[in-house]
């Protein structure tokens, strides 16, 4: 039955994939093109770019995609709700735990979070760089950069606005 | 207006615009929840931010779903998630369906080359913002900088990342109760 497996598919995507975005690919890769052929590797990738040019996170793009491809309208939602299933489970019950020890003033939980917020920190700037990496190409997308940076953190101009100014930017400077 | 479609239009507008995965979206949520709305202080942005972190699946959807439940139980987490998911379901749906070819144009990928720059500015710029108010002492900064480098340069797995943190941070806790 297609749509059980899409959704033992992607749920299985959902509980495996950590790291978030670009991280959680290799394992979708394997799901989707070796263990069920559904997409071929060339046509796999074509969605990681579109994923990356449409909105939302990639992890989803992805679900609904490949839904779509295998089960139509259908296979979309169940494959959605499948990657996203064992995110409300476990982030709930983390809510509560976390919740319960902060209420009761315990120490150790405020120096736990506060000994993992450099790990924490890291994996975003991680993707900062890679970003960085993968866009900037010349001295003016680094002045793009650099001034996005400075704008996001001396104002308080909605963030919105610095990306679209800067695509604005890349329309003047590079077409 | 009612609390859930509050939350549920805030995730909406930031999945609805932010192009290029979950990360984008961060300094986003954070700037929609923590600077605006109020909804949550930075201190706890961080903690969910790090719920968000160490349990798998989507990030983006992870935050939508701890930062919901703090605004207004299970159902503002489900507005949060809801809000969050629609826009990438969508638009990805509308492609799959149209063919459409818009994101071959010269005139978005020119857009792009200005774009995705500035993405990794506000997402550095978000690091440094919750940094300057979560990181205290200085070993917390050389964490920082260790677990960057692990992950730039040796290209570590993220989930052995995570676990090593968090086996290092239960050794700081237990040191310092004794």
């Amino acid at each position: 039955m297609i749509f059980w497996q899409l959704f033992l598919s992607f749920f299985r995507i959902g509980i495996f994939s950590f790291g978030g975005g670009y991280a959680t690919i290799p394992l979708i890769e394997k799901e989707i093109i070796v263990a069920h052929h559904w997409l071929t590797l060339p046509q796999f990738y074509q969605v990681v770019a579109v994923a990356g040019m449409t909105p939302g996170p990639v992890g989803i793009n992805c679900a609904t995609f490949v839904g779509y491809r295998v089960g139509g309208v259908l296979g979309s939602i169940v494959a959605t709700i499948a990657v996203v299933l064992p995110s409300i489970i476990i982030v709930s019950a983390l809510y509560y735990i976390l919740k319960k020890y902060l209420a009761k003033g315990e120490e150790s939980v405020t120096v736990f979070l506060s000994a993992m917020a450099p790990v924490v920190l890291s994996m975003v700037l991680t993707a900062a760089i890679s970003i960085a990496r993968e866009g900037i190409s010349d001295f003016r997308a680094i002045l793009i950069a650099l001034a996005a940076f400075i704008l996001a953190t001396a104002t308080k101009l909605n963030i919105l606005y610095i990306l679209g100014g800067a695509g604005l930017a890349g329309i003047l400077l590079y077409k | 207006m009612k609390k859930n479609p509050k939350i549920f239009l805030s995730f909406l507008k930031i999945g609805a615009f932010t192009i290029g995965g979950g990360f984008v979206m961060l300094p986003l949520i954070r700037q929609e929840v923590v600077d605006r709305r109020k909804w949550i202080s930075e201190e706890q942005f961080m903690h969910f931010l790090t719920i968000a972190q160490s349990s798998p699946g989507v990030m983006a959807v992870n935050l939508s779903l701890a930062i919901g439940w703090e605004v207004n139980g299970f159902s503002g987490a489900l507005s949060g998630l809801l809000g969050a998911v629609l826009p990438s379901f969508v638009s990805i749906l509308l492609i799959a369906m149209l063919f459409l070819k818009y994101f071959e144009s010269a005139w978005l990928t020119a857009f792009f080359k200005g774009a995705v720059p500035a993405t990794s500015g506000v997402i550095g710029a978000v690091v440094f913002v919750l940094a300057r108010k979560n990181l205290k002492s200085f070993s917390q900064y050389a964490a920082l900088l260790v677990t960057t480098a692990l992950l730039v340069f040796w290209q570590a797995n993220p989930v052995l990342v995570i676990i090593l943190g968090m086996v290092v941070a239960l050794w700081v806790t237990y040191r310092r109760q004794v």
